[in-house]
């Protein structure tokens, strides 16, 4: 059997299914991987927590609480990427758009797939903003009085680092809701 | 597995037709504990003379408001004490309900397994998007009263007039994060106990205990304590 | 009880800023669609109120993560 047949095989095979159930197929497998999102925020807040343990230590009377509160916020700008994914499994799974909507079979389970393959793209974000977090903890715990600087430098850059993330949530909102591939 | 908000009467009024659901009912059920147990309390405390060192229910009762009050006061700042009673009373409502989902409850639907606990009424969004539009109107209320409807208006345009838009959009965006955190937090944890009391018998000896404690109670308590404290913290900047 | 309510309320950032970034971008495609749909133009509203809705997130972001920062050293200040 060559590739050709093999594709002509699947294809036609989906084609024949009924599109509800195709749609709710690949909602399945679209809410599964959209949380493999998690593992961005997961190494990028492990890091973070290290290094402002690291701060304490190095500095514990003065340094602690500030470094604390510095990790927590930056840890916190970190878990977006995760909420987004969560927010676009949920959806996928409890509030479907793509269910009762009339199209192509085959282009709606497709979309509620790319939705959730989308929603990848967040493991850059929650690495980065992770390391961004821990970096100012660390610089926040040496120099405690400097705080309300680092920390507006550090809400720049995790909001720079964002944007790939909010593309992500914007073309995987886009596929579920929005009927452009008519 | 049927974990959607079942209809319990529908009552005709006006030519509308109402319909009563569980969260309703369950709430209503948690209302009229609360104020019978306040009515309750003030029979029993109008009996005795009020001492100035407190002892037994009198103490009990007073560490419970002098708590709340220092809960209030610790987020808003000293001069809006007067919001204790409200906060207090919003704080034990809410954690009622959360973890109302430990107590049996009337059974409404015929299908239901043996055990049936109550739906808390804090799974339903309709409920959790009341408490938090209660909070929308007074932050704008008591904004507008504090601050005068002119600076309240230039207040959403700062700091440069283009981002008025951006402004008003992040203004009803709280709300609405309020009221779906604690929706799903507790509606998820009703999920969860709901899907594993549906293993068999080996699987509910003893860890549904430890299930319990942190869906229901940790979860509940950590719940209500963050949407009373989220509640505080935007009346209070409204109004600063 | 201070240093208690601190943390709680530090705490409380992890889901509040993911959720006060996803709502406005959501609600804002919803909205967009939703007019585009009503008034049969092509996909304008959906562009102009996607934007506003990202921008928005981000006014979001600033606004809680600077208040929190803001705040310990306000209350330390006049008290």
């Amino acid at each position: 059997m060559d590739v050709q047949g093999i594709i002509d095989f699947l294809i036609g095979w989906m084609e024949n299914v009924d599109p509800k159930a195709l749609v709710l197929a690949f909602s399945a497998i679209g809410a599964g991987i959209a949380m493999i999102a998690g593992i961005g925020p997961g190494i990028g807040q492990g890091f973070a927590a290290g290094k402002a343990a690291e701060a304490v230590s190095k500095n514990p009377e003065e340094g602690a609480r500030p470094a604390t509160i510095v990790m927590l916020l930056g840890s916190a700008v970190a878990e977006t990427s995760g909420i987004f994914s969560l927010v676009i499994a949920v959806i996928i799974l409890f509030a479907n758009p793509l269910v009762n909507k009339e199209g192509v079979g085959i282009v709606l389970a497709a979309s509620a797939l790319g939705a959730g393959l989308s929603m990848v793209a967040g493991i850059g974000p929650g690495i980065g903003q992770g390391y961004a977090a821990g970096k100012s903890a660390e610089a926040v715990g040496k120099r405690p009085k400097l705080q309300s600087m680092i920390v507006r430098t550090m809400l720049l850059g995790q909001a720079i680092a964002q944007t790939t993330g909010i593309y992500a949530l914007i073309v995987a909102l886009i596929l579920l809701f929005v009927n452009v591939l008519k | 597995m049927d974990f959607s908000n079942h209809v319990v009467t529908t009552v005709n009024l006006f030519g509308f037709e109402l319909w009563i659901t569980e969260s309703m009912v369950n709430s209503w059920i948690i209302m009229g504990i609360l104020v019978l147990a306040a009515v309750i309390i003030r029979i029993i405390l109008q009996r005795r003379t009020l001492q100035a060192v407190p002892t037994g229910l009198q103490n009990v009762v007073e560490t419970i408001v002098e708590m709340l009050d220092n809960f209030t006061v610790s987020t808003m700042g000293e001069k809006h004490r007067n919001f204790g009673p409200f906060y207090g009373g919003m704080f034990i409502y809410i954690l009622l309900c959360n973890l109302s989902g430990l107590l049996p409850g009337p059974k409404y639907v015929e299908s239901a397994g043996y055990i049936q606990f109550m739906r808390p009424p804090t799974a339903d969004v309709a409920v959790t998007l009341a408490l938090a539009l209660i909070t929308f109107f007074m932050t704008q209320g008591y904004g507008i009263k504090a601050k005068g409807v002119k600076n309240w208006a230039k207040g959403l345009t700062e700091p440069m007039w283009p981002l008025t838009p951006l402004n008003v959009i992040g203004e009803l965006a709280n709300p609405v994060s309020l009221s779906f955190r604690l929706f799903g937090n507790i509606l998820g944890g009703t999920i969860i106990m709901g899907l594993y009391y549906n293993l068999p018998w080996f699987a509910l000896v003893g860890i549904p205990a430890a299930l319990h404690i942190y869906f229901d109670i940790f979860a509940g308590v950590l719940q209500a304590f963050i949407f009373v404290m989220l509640s505080m913290t935007f009346v209070s900047s409204a109004m600063e | 009880m201070k240093k208690k309510h601190e943390v709680m309320k530090y705490l409380s950032l992890i889901t509040q800023i993911g959720f006060m970034m996803a709502i406005p971008i959501i609600g804002c495609i919803l909205l967009g669609s939703f007019l585009d749909r009503l008034l049969n133009t092509r996909i304008v509203f959906l562009v102009i109120f996607t934007i506003l809705g990202t921008l928005s997130a981000f006014r979001n972001l600033f606004v809680i993560g600077l208040k929190k920062v803001k705040k310990p050293d306000k209350k330390e200040g006049p008290k």
